[in-house]
């Protein structure tokens, strides 16, 4: 099981980094903790999901922890729920 | 209704790119160079021409498109494998796509057996997909894709067009939903653009703004969004799709947007959803029992309000079956606010021109239309403002006024002004020839499923731009290179197992520039010319002297000669009565040239080149017989003064150059054309050395070189007649017209009166 922890802010500089970052956990479970994060844009929020649905068609567990109170708000008005929704936890 | 005569222009111009960008998709999809996007954009391409065809009512248009639609849809999805065999299929369903484009803009007829035929092929693809219920399933896909796609905006107009479809399905789709939220408020749906994330504005902010005007309801559409490997992180995949309860007003929501402008497309429709009160009590349980054919009532009414729009009677419905449990009762009340919304779409559509500003493509990709008659008139103007220049200058010369005086000075630049005007006008006329080359694949497919072999076509520098004039003639010569590269050039499929190559044969179609010239490559992987064969088909027509010696290169360009022909029956596509002979006239007609060489069993090349631009010309202008005349410079290696021992005589009245160890035919240019009798001496006048469009050389005698010069070419042929030799006419600095030469004519001219065993033997020989 990897583990990372989100950056603070995730905005257009931080989404290349994020993405490889990611990418580089591929092919073993993935718990991303979000504790920390403070703004969530769009373009991590796509990474995210692309992972998550990545992850879910290799057969991985993805998740993500602690998701801050900015985190999970953005989470909400982005619409992507249900998309990330089930691998939220402990909100 | 002129308004919307000219919405209708606009969206066939649009369908030309769409057909385009989709056939050009789908030959991705051939090559294997395709990505996710790809799919996307031809299904985009599809889904656009159904969208616009159903606001003008084009509906045998609809309906194709609707099948077409349905089966990229269930591609994109990953539901049906995009295999090689199926691409084949949407390819040949893009042609026939194309005919029903044409066909609703009055050009041609669709084949409605082939039509019929290949709607039903490509509904049958669809159930074979292995999706369990595929039909059901594209429909809430193409439902939701409706908002989705039109954000994507292929152009602003057509966007405008495309809005008088979605927001029934909208509206359609929200009575789904009605029980959750009763108050009346903005569906909003965002797409924002890469831009808007790289001029760091944030699509959650927008979110938020959104959110202070009233409670909203986000879902997140990533129906574009790739693999994570895939993705590039700074590009937008996402749409968002917010359902807001507000009474604020639609410029309230529109105010929110003001700042990202132009970089995220933006599409709000109002909720209909206080109109229905029955609707939720039958639909909440409908919702919950059997999602798919819900699905499919939702995809009905599409489907019935495209035809409501085009106000046709007859509502296609494609799935009435899937339909028929659930969408009866509902359909009444879902129809009422389709209707409703319908009426409120009618003034979107006719107000599309004037929107269409103000939702402008974002900036780097604005693209003004201008009708060509105004350009041609600029060019027409910047013609006669060069002309002038030269008039000034000339009676400036005339007056003895100093090289260094202001005048003179101001004068030269002013024509350095000239001069950058022109290249500049003569830049907004010049195109990518990809317009005509985008209509070769198609062709290619057609002759060789008529012939039987297997054929792909690769084509190279679509790019290259050319002036307009000179695109509207290339058409024609390729189209006939390209039928007798696939006909004569390619081996049939079991000669080229035999000799061991691939079954599938390769014609390139290139375009470059080179010298000042648009050149065009049609090559083959074929058999090459067979010159034996060839040769002894010119003796046997009597078309050269049996015991003639000819090299390699001139045997094979004995095709080009009025009536050969080579194939041993005449063939459907090859054979349809224009011979080679006629692609090189007229090719020549344009100042152009063709060839071909040819390496037996490797295959042979086409050679078409032409000027760049039909307009203006380069020349030197000469003086023969008391007549001025332009010899294009293109066509001049070098202009001397010939010393009377390198002139020999040969025969009764011929004579030739010795040029650097070799020997040229003077062609004196005042008898030749029929200014006077006799040729001069040429040790007494100029010559100028030419060289024919197939690397033939000729003296040209003339008496006097006046100068070099950019000329404007008159049409003859459009203002008197053609006349044989001369290639167009001009107007010079003093106000005369001088006939520009057509230099292959005037040595063909030459030729013929030479003396000659057989009528036709000299035209080989002096090649």
């Amino acid at each position: 099981m990897a583990q990372m922890t989100l950056p603070e802010t995730m905005d257009l500089k931080a989404a290349a980094g994020l993405k490889a970052s990611i990418l580089a956990q591929r092919g073993s479970p993935l718990e991303l903790d979000a504790s920390g994060v403070r703004r969530l844009g769009g373009l991590c929020l796509q990474v995210l999901m692309a992972a998550a649905s990545t992850w879910r068609t290799d057969g991985q567990s993805f998740s993500l922890t602690n998701p801050s109170e900015s985190f999970a708000e953005a989470i909400r008005l982005f619409g992507a729920d249900a998309a990330l929704g089930t691998a939220i936890h402990g909100a | 209704m002129d308004e919307l005569e000219a919405i209708k222009v606009t969206f066939f111009q649009e369908c030309e790119e769409l057909l385009a960008d989709l056939e050009g998709g789908l030959l991705a999809m051939q090559d294997g160079t395709s990505d996710g996007e790809t799919v996307n954009a031809v299904f985009r391409a599809v889904h656009s021409i159904k969208g616009g065809a159903g606001a003008f009512g084009l509906d045998p248009l609809v309906r194709f498109a609707h099948v077409f639609e349905t089966l990229l849809d269930s591609v994109r999805s990953g539901k049906v494998d995009a295999s090689p065999d199926l691409v084949a299929l949407l390819l040949r369903a893009s042609d026939v796509l194309a005919d029903h484009v044409s066909a609703a803009r009055g050009m041609g007829d669709v084949d409605e057996a082939l039509s019929h035929a290949m709607a039903a092929e490509l509904e049958a693809w669809d159930g074979d997909g292995g999706a369990p219920a595929p039909a059901a399933a594209s429909a809430t896909a193409s439902a939701s894709d409706d908002d989705f796609d039109l954000s994507a905006g292929v152009a602003a107009e057509l966007d405008d067009m495309d809005f008088g479809f979605t927001p029934m399905t909208i509206s359609v789709e929200e009575q789904a939903g009605a029980d959750e939220q009763a108050a009346a408020g903005w569906m909003v749906v965002i797409q924002p653009k890469s831009d808007l994330y790289r001029k760091a504005n944030e699509s959650l902010l927008l979110l938020r703004e959104l959110e202070r005007l009233g409670p909203i309801e986000t879902t997140v559409d990533d129906s574009a969004l790739p693999d994570l490997a895939d993705m590039d992180p700074e590009a937008s995949y996402l749409t968002f799709k917010v359902k807001l309860t507000t009474d604020k007003s639609e410029a309230d929501v529109r105010e929110v947007f003001e700042f990202v402008d132009g970089d995220c497309d933006l599409t709000i429709t109002p909720l209909m959803a206080g109109d229905a009160p029955p609707a939720p009590a039958f639909e909440a349980p409908a919702l919950e029992a059997a999602p798919e054919p819900v699905a499919a009532a939702v995809a009905a009414p599409e489907v019935d309000v495209a035809a409501l729009i085009s106000a046709a009677t007859a509502a296609p419905a494609p799935q009435p079956a899937a339909a028929a449990p659930v969408a009866p009762p509902p359909a009444p009340v879902a129809m009422t606010p389709a209707a409703a919304a319908a009426v409120a779409a009618k003034p979107t559509t006719a107000a599309a021109p004037a929107k269409a500003p103000l939702e402008a493509p974002g900036p780097g990709q604005s693209v003004i239309r201008v009708d060509p008659e105004r350009i041609d008139r600029l060019i027409d103007l910047v013609s006669e403002l060069v002309i002038n220049q030269a008039m000034i200058a000339q009676r400036v010369a005339e007056h003895g006024i100093p090289q260094s005086s202001n005048l003179a000075i101001g004068l030269d630049e002013l024509e350095q002004l000239t001069r950058e005007i022109q290249d500049s006008v003569m830049a907004i006329r010049a195109q990518p020839v990809k317009s005509v080359f985008q209509r070769m694949p198609r062709l290619v497919r057609e002759v060789a499923s008529m012939v039987g072999k297997q054929v792909r076509l690769v084509m190279e520098g679509e790019g290259t731009e050319v002036d307009k004039t000179v695109i509207e003639r290339l058409s024609d010569p390729i189209t006939h290179m390209l039928r007798n590269a696939i006909d004569h050039g390619l081996e049939n499929p079991d000669e080229r197992r035999e000799v061991g190559k691939p079954v599938e044969g390769v014609i390139k179609l290139q375009a470059l520039h080179r010298g000042g010239r648009i050149v065009i490559e049609v090559t083959d992987d074929g058999r090459g010319i067979n010159r034996p064969r060839v040769q002894k088909i010119a003796v046997d027509k009597g078309l050269i002297a049996p015991d003639l010696q000819l090299t390699d290169e001139e045997i094979d360009n004995l095709i080009f000669l009025p009536g050969f022909s080579t194939a041993d029956k005449v063939s459907d596509v090859s054979g349809r009565g224009v011979g080679m002979d006629v692609v090189r006239r007229s090719v020549q007609a344009l100042g152009g040239r063709i060839s071909i060489s040819s390496r037996p069993g490797h295959g042979s090349t086409f050679t078409l080149s032409l000027p760049l631009t039909l307009a203006v010309l380069d020349g030197m202008v000469v003086e023969v017989a008391g007549q001025t005349l332009v010899v294009p410079l293109a066509a001049i290696v070098e202009s001397l003064r010939p010393k009377p021992e390198e002139v020999r005589a040969l025969g009764p009245t011929g004579a030739v150059l010795a040029v650097r160890d070799s020997f040229v035919p003077l062609v004196d240019i005042g008898s030749t054309m029929g200014y006077r009798a006799n040729a001069p001496d040429p040790t007494d006048g100029v010559v100028l050395l030419v060289e024919g469009e197939d690397g033939g050389k000729a003296a040209l005698v003339a008496d006097n070189i006046q100068g070099q010069r950019q000329v404007v070419i008159k049409s003859l042929e459009a203002n008197y007649q053609q006349v044989e030799g001369v290639a167009a006419a001009t107007i010079l600095g003093d106000g005369r017209v001088a006939l520009i030469l057509d230099v292959d004519a005037v040595i063909n001219l030459r030729r013929r009166e030479a003396p000659a065993p057989k009528p036709t033997e000299p035209m080989i020989a002096a090649e």
